[in-house]
């Protein structure tokens, strides 16, 4: 009784107020780029991102690699003698850069006080990058190292495999080129790849965190860093899936298989996106033992991908050697595919993975640099900022039969990816 | 709207007209954290904030990690909480499954002295989470159910776990640093005794570990304070008190250890300062910091031709703390220089503009690492068990407690306090790799 009452009192002593809504995004225009501002005052820091228009569909075959050489030599351009990525981390912050299919992403995060000086530098490397050999040697190592730790990786192999043969053009080729595509690239290529698409039309700049006057501006220093101009439109295209699932096989130093299988998937925006996010929750679910803790990758049987980073998106299963043979695994996946698309889920089964898919999607993008991630992305594609809100309701709204139709339509056809021990026989 | 909206909109309303906030109106961050006891005994610990509409909540306890008796169960703790969270309560369902079917994670870690069991799930259900997890662990359920799902899931953890160089060899350095109490043995013990442990074992476990007065809830993310209000008293007639911390007796001169691991290594391990002594602790954070910290500490760097795979770490622990290095894989030898070399340097005092980079570059990572829920709910939570909350960073804000002291450090200070503790003779471990093969189940 006495804990009960404490328990009451207890109520009434913490009547705080909270802010529950949603966080909105507020966009601007700077000259002919985007900016997106979503402010969180309780943030003792603050990040910048810029997506340029310069991933790897601005990439010919024989130029794969160079969209990540050249991200890299801006990281590389020297401030005070010592690298712009050093030269911030010195300053207290961080640089970062990604290469995806369509854009290249760079993320700048320091506490606000000090990220102005921070874009500034930043700022002056895009407008005016150092290209000399010692920037390129430089760049080139650390390329190459991203290279070997995405080789010695079999989900990040078998993903590329798959995208490869999903996406038309430069879109499907590897994120960071090759051993020997990189060793060929001179001085001029990374500048022509440079001047040519480090343009600020189309340009997005997303500021996140504890957003103070000093932060805002140094977003808008950076939004007109980059030259005037707009690079041409690329179209991102994928290719049609075969009837009979097409095979593709390698072989990496690995002490188990794995088994992938990639699949086209709605993309953000599209009336069906929240119906499959209820598909990638039940993939994600259905094949794991039951346990007394959410399990580690390691212990999970099948992991699902969705790659909405891309338009058209597309959705990759893997198959855990080290938890299941690898042909009975695919066996089972099979069996379940037939199922979800044969019949529509029952009532108990629907909640279920909407309620999972709901908290899991409020869980993805948690970090500053996600949030500034998905709201570029929303954008980057055509949707709006606050897109996130869109999308929970359409999680909320789906119904068995959109679901059935989803997986119809999008989880019949796929292509097989397998990553297999060197030198160990084939998987049947 | 409370004031923090009202801020909001201004300064979005600031953006749209303006376009540009005036010169000089950086606010400060807030911080919003407040503490205070739980209804059945215990503390709470709460902090808000707005970068993602979810909330970490967590469970801490003083908790020997190899058992309260005498005779060590290495993992003890581990499968006490692995059981707890996989039995159902009297009344609902078993709290691990409860949490997936919100699309939430929860995990459980353990330590020498104390164990977490900590879920992020969306916001809007951290009050049911609160009162579930309490349910669940304020008046614990074993069953034998629970305990063969714990089982599995904790005896996978360690099969997993003596692939982990660094594990192998921080277990191996703390077992010589200490002359006794848990920090001798493994958080985790070989997967093989896992399944030894009976149910009569755990429930004796946890039934004294996991109540209320033991325990420190945590929350934090985009919630209300009240959400401490759905967490249940527990048993009325459970020990009022909490388990006070172990004394840890260090041993003065470690003897070198010889052990087997998955590849070859090399482990050096100090006593360091207790929690309390706040200014030689973060001294010896900013340390590991420059040192140790994965993609910019001057050591990772310079190791990269090795191929070696080196971390290092201060343990924040009650009393006495630890300085712990390990070197695994790669030229070994070659890495190991590299490390006394480094360990070397900092006996003397760095030069200005380098220790001025370094203790920016320090104070950032720190930032960083408690920017999400979760990492501010692990920090929080280990501080508070640890005995000195008011020194977790980020508690004081960025201009007292923890981020002050980083900020007052100085080159002569942090290398005396360097030479105070590395100068003493420390624990050196060297792995010999065997032959190991992971199996396919």
């Amino acid at each position: 009784m006495v804990r009960t009452a404490a328990a009451a009192a207890l109520v009434m002593a913490l009547g705080v107020s909270v802010c529950a809504a949603p966080a909105k995004t507020t966009a601007l225009d700077v000259g002919s780029a985007k900016l997106y501002l979503q402010s969180d005052d309780t943030a003792m820091l603050a990040g910048l991102e810029l997506f340029v228009s310069a991933g790897l569909n601005r990439e010919s075959v024989q130029q794969n690699g160079l969209a990540a050489l050249a991200a890299q030599t801006i990281l590389e351009s020297p401030v005070n003698g010592v690298a712009l990525g050093d030269a911030v981390a010195a300053r207290g912050g961080s640089l970062t850069y990604a290469i995806g299919p369509q854009y290249a992403r760079f993320y700048l995060e320091a506490p606000p006080a000090g990220i102005g000086m921070l874009a500034n530098l930043v700022s002056k490397a895009l407008a005016a990058p150092t290209l000399n050999a010692a920037t390129l040697t430089a760049a080139r190592i650390a390329v190459m190292a991203r290279i070997t730790d995405d080789e010695n990786n079999p989900v990040a192999v078998g993903v590329a495999m798959l995208r490869q043969s999903y996406y038309d053009g430069g879109a499907g080729l590897p994120t960071n080129g090759t051993t020997a595509t990189l060793a060929n690239f001179g001085l001029d290529d990374v500048k022509g790849f440079i001047a040519a698409h480090y343009r600020r039309g189309g340009a997005i700049v997303t500021v996140v965190g504890h957003i103070t006057a000093p932060v805002a501006a140094a977003a808008r220093e950076l939004a007109s860093a980059l030259p005037d101009g707009t690079d041409d439109v690329v179209l991102t295209t994928s290719r049609a899936f075969a009837a009979t699932p097409k095979r593709i096989v390698t072989q990496r130093d690995i002490g188990v298989p794995y088994v992938m299988l990639g699949f086209a998937a709605p993309s953000i925006g599209d009336k069906d996106f929240g119906a499959m996010l209820v598909l990638r929750s039940l993939l994600s679910d259905v094949f794991d033992r039951q346990s007394a803790t959410t399990l580690p990758a390691y212990s999970r049987t099948v992991g699902v991908l969705y790659n909405y980073d891309t338009k058209p998106a597309s959705l990759t299963m893997y198959i855990n050697g080290q938890q299941v043979e690898p042909t009975a695994g695919l066996s089972t996946v099979d069996e379940v595919l037939k199922d979800i698309s044969g019949k529509a889920l029952t009532p108990a089964l629907l909640k279920r993975y909407k309620s999972i898919a709901h908290g899991e999607w409020q869980t993805e993008s948690v970090s500053l640099a996600d949030q500034a991630w998905s709201i570029s992305n929303f954008v980057e594609q055509g949707a709006d900022p606050d897109y996130a809100q869109t999308a929970l309701a359409a999680i909320d709204a789906a119904t068995a039969p959109d679901v059935l139709r989803v997986a119809q339509a999008y989880l019949q056809k796929f292509t097989v990816a397998l990553i297999v021990p060197r030198g160990k026989s084939q998987i049947n | 709207m409370t004031g923090r909206c009202l801020a909001k909109a201004a300064l979005a309303a600031a953006f749209t007209v303006a376009g540009l906030l005036p010169a000089g109106a950086a606010a400060p961050p807030t911080v919003n954290l407040s503490s205070g006891a739980l209804p059945g005994g215990g503390q709470y610990v709460i902090s808000h904030t707005d970068i993602a509409p979810v909330a970490a909540i967590a469970l801490w306890y003083r908790a020997p990690s190899s058992g309260f008796d005498p005779a060590a169960v290495p993992g003890l703790a581990h499968l006490a909480a692995a059981t707890v969270a996989g039995s159902a309560p009297i009344t609902g369902t078993p709290l691990g499954r409860y949490v997936s079917e919100l699309g939430g994670r929860i995990a459980i870690s353990s330590y020498p002295d104390s164990i977490a069991i900590s879920a992020l799930v969306p916001a809007e259900n951290a009050a049911n989470v609160v009162h579930a997890m309490t349910v669940s662990f304020f008046a614990p359920v074993v069953s034998a159910d629970g305990l063969k799902l714990a089982v599995r899931d904790v005896g996978e953890e360690a099969f997993f776990r003596q692939f982990n160089s660094e594990q192998t060899i921080d277990d191996a350095l703390d077992g010589a640093l200490f002359s006794d109490g848990p920090a001798r043995f493994p958080s985790l013990g070989p997967s093989a005794d896992v399944s030894k442990v009976t149910l009569d074992q755990v429930k004796a476990y946890a039934e004294r570990a996991f109540r209320p007065a033991n325990a420190v809830l945590v929350v934090t993310g985009a919630v209300d304070a009240s959400v401490i209000a759905t967490a249940v008293p527990g048993h009325v007639d459970a020990e009022a008190r909490p388990e006070p911390p172990l004394e840890a007796h260090f041993v003065a001169q470690p003897q070198p250890v010889a052990t087997t691991g998955a590849e070859s290594g090399q482990g050096l391990g100090w006593v360091g300062p207790a929690i309390r002594d706040e200014r030689e602790a973060t001294a010896l954070d900013f340390i590991s910091d420059y040192l140790f910290r994965s993609d910019t500490g001057s050591v990772q760097r310079a190791v990269g031709a090795t191929k070696s795979n080196v971390s290092g770490k201060f343990v924040t622990y009650h009393d006495p703390g630890v300085l712990l290095v390990t070197i695994s894989g790669g030229d070994v030898p070659a890495a190991r220089k590299i490390v006394d070399d480094a360990l070397a340097a900092i006996r003397k005092p760095l030069d200005k503009s380098t220790f001025g980079a370094a203790r920016q570059a320090f104070m950032y990572h720190m930032l960083s690492d408690i920017q999400t829920p979760a990492g501010m709910a692990d920090t929080l939570g280990w501080y508070t068990i640890e005995g000195n909350q008011a020194y977790a960073p980020g508690a004081g804000g960025l201009d007292s407690g923890y981020f002050a002291i980083a900020g007052s450090l100085t080159p002569g200070f942090v290398a005396a306090t360097v030479n105070k503790y590395l100068g003493r003779p420390g624990a050196v471990v060297a792995v010999d790799a065997k032959k190991t093969e992971k199996t396919t189940k």
